[in-house]
């Protein structure tokens, strides 16, 4: 556990720009409103 | 076993207590009115832990959901009963301040609770300041409400920090909606749990208005109580529009008590029973609803601001015939795409409502044919 990343997403900072999804594209999906949707991460 | 709306308007002096009265609460399994129906015990403990005799108590009468009078009624009525109830929670959570957060909009609620103060000779009226909550639907939320008492925004915040760790005045905060408080109130004048909830009766009943239901009290005892129909129902939305449309034969027999509904999937909210009529087109009603939940996001996140505005824009366009056949399945995809996604619980409670709707109402989404409409929830 202790050498595991956790992500955090601040909701109401997120501007929707998708940077994230660019970066990490294998664990970040973007809804059709171009929003991260974290529940579909694996 | 004295109810809500029958006790006597004041009762004496404030009987003494200390912390074992969370216990006293805990027993008694009181979960707030306000709608999340989370259990008041563990609250109270978790404000009272960090207190340091800093703590801030919010007397939550914002009442933002429209169909919703049963917090106007316990201010107006028996408003000695929501300062029992929050000079108790002073008292025992060591609390510096006393914040009643009534809605701008409440006007005889407000003077009642302000005339009732001005009978109080107990030192925690020296603590009570009054704001005024602004008339939309995310004030009452709590954190809203935090926001709102310290920078005037009556937007939600994104947690952590949670209220009992950091509220008004960066203060462990307990913020309590007025019928909890009340039910607080008489939890310690007589000693037994409360056992009766407030709920408000909408839509096709003959006498619309607020009920006190005893635990047990079905659906159908309620409607019965408000003189019965007007005519028959095509579904009951149980729990306000944070709520769930049921099948009216499920929902007569539904028990009004938190704990039960919430067996079921189902949710009393803060207690609005809405029955829809046969003649109401419900396609209609559900997007005139979804168009006031849309507006009321506080458009600070995304998928909230986007997401219920597409969703009710979907919604009105097989309401209005102007749909190109696709918005079905558009909902039904989006409508799973929203909860979870925002800081507060909004977009949660609109998808809950929407896919109630869609699940009930299965047949006239499928074949809605365009009408004159202008109705409005």
């Amino acid at each position: 556990m202790s050498d595991q990343l956790k992500l955090v997403v601040d909701r109401i900072k997120c501007d929707g720009r998708g940077l994230c999804a660019e970066l990490l594209p294998e664990l970040i999906r973007l809804d059709d409103w171009g929003y991260h949707d974290m529940r579909r991460t694996a | 076993m004295t109810r809500l709306l029958d006790a006597p308007e004041r009762f004496g002096p404030l009987p003494q207590m200390g912390g074992g009265f969370i216990d006293a609460i805990e027993q008694s399994r009181l979960v707030g009115r306000g709608g999340a129906g989370f259990p008041v015990a563990t609250k109270w403990r978790a404000v009272a832990k960090r207190s340091g005799g800093r703590a801030v108590v919010v007397v939550n009468g914002a009442e933002g959901e429209p169909r919703s009078q049963k917090d106007r009624l316990v201010m107006t009525w028996r408003p000695h009963l929501v300062l029992d109830g929050a000079f108790i929670a002073a008292r025992v959570l060591h609390a510096r301040r006393v914040i009643l957060y009534i809605g701008e909009r409440h006007e005889k609620a407000r003077s009642a609770m302000l005339r009732a103060l001005g009978e109080r000779t107990e030192p925690e009226g020296a603590l009570v300041t009054v704001a005024a909550a602004p008339a939309r639907y995310v004030a009452g939320a709590e954190s809203a409400a935090i926001h709102f008492l310290n920078d005037g925004v009556a937007t939600p915040t994104t947690a952590p920090p949670l209220p009992f760790e950091q509220g008004v005045d960066r203060a462990p905060t307990l913020v309590q909606n007025v019928e909890t408080l009340a039910q607080i109130g008489l939890l310690a004048r007589l000693g037994q749990a409360p056992a009766t909830t407030l709920v408000t009766l909408a839509g096709a009943v003959m006498r619309t208005g607020v009920l006190e239901a005893d635990r047990g009290t079905t659906v159908a005892d309620a409607v019965r109580g408000a003189g019965g129909p007007t005519e028959s129902s095509r579904a009951v939305l149980v729990g306000g529009y944070f709520g769930s449309w049921v099948e009216p034969e499920v929902a007569w027999q539904l028990p009004l008590d938190h704990e039960t509904l919430r067996r079921h999937g189902l949710g009393l909210g803060c207690g609005v029973i809405g029955l829809l009529p046969a003649g109401a087109c419900p396609v209609c009603e559900t997007a005139g609803i979804m168009r006031y939940l849309a507006a009321e996001s506080s458009a600070q996140c995304g998928p909230c601001f986007f997401g219920l505005r597409a969703l009710a824009d979907a919604c009105s366009r097989i309401s209005d015939g102007s749909s190109d056949g696709n918005d079905l399945s558009r909902l039904r995809r989006w409508v799973d795409e929203v909860p979870g996604r925002g800081a507060c619980r909004h977009p949660d409670g609109a998808a809950l409502f929407l896919s109630s709707a869609l699940r009930v109402f299965d047949r006239e989404f499928a074949n809605h044919r365009a009408h004159d409409m202008r109705r409005t929830a």
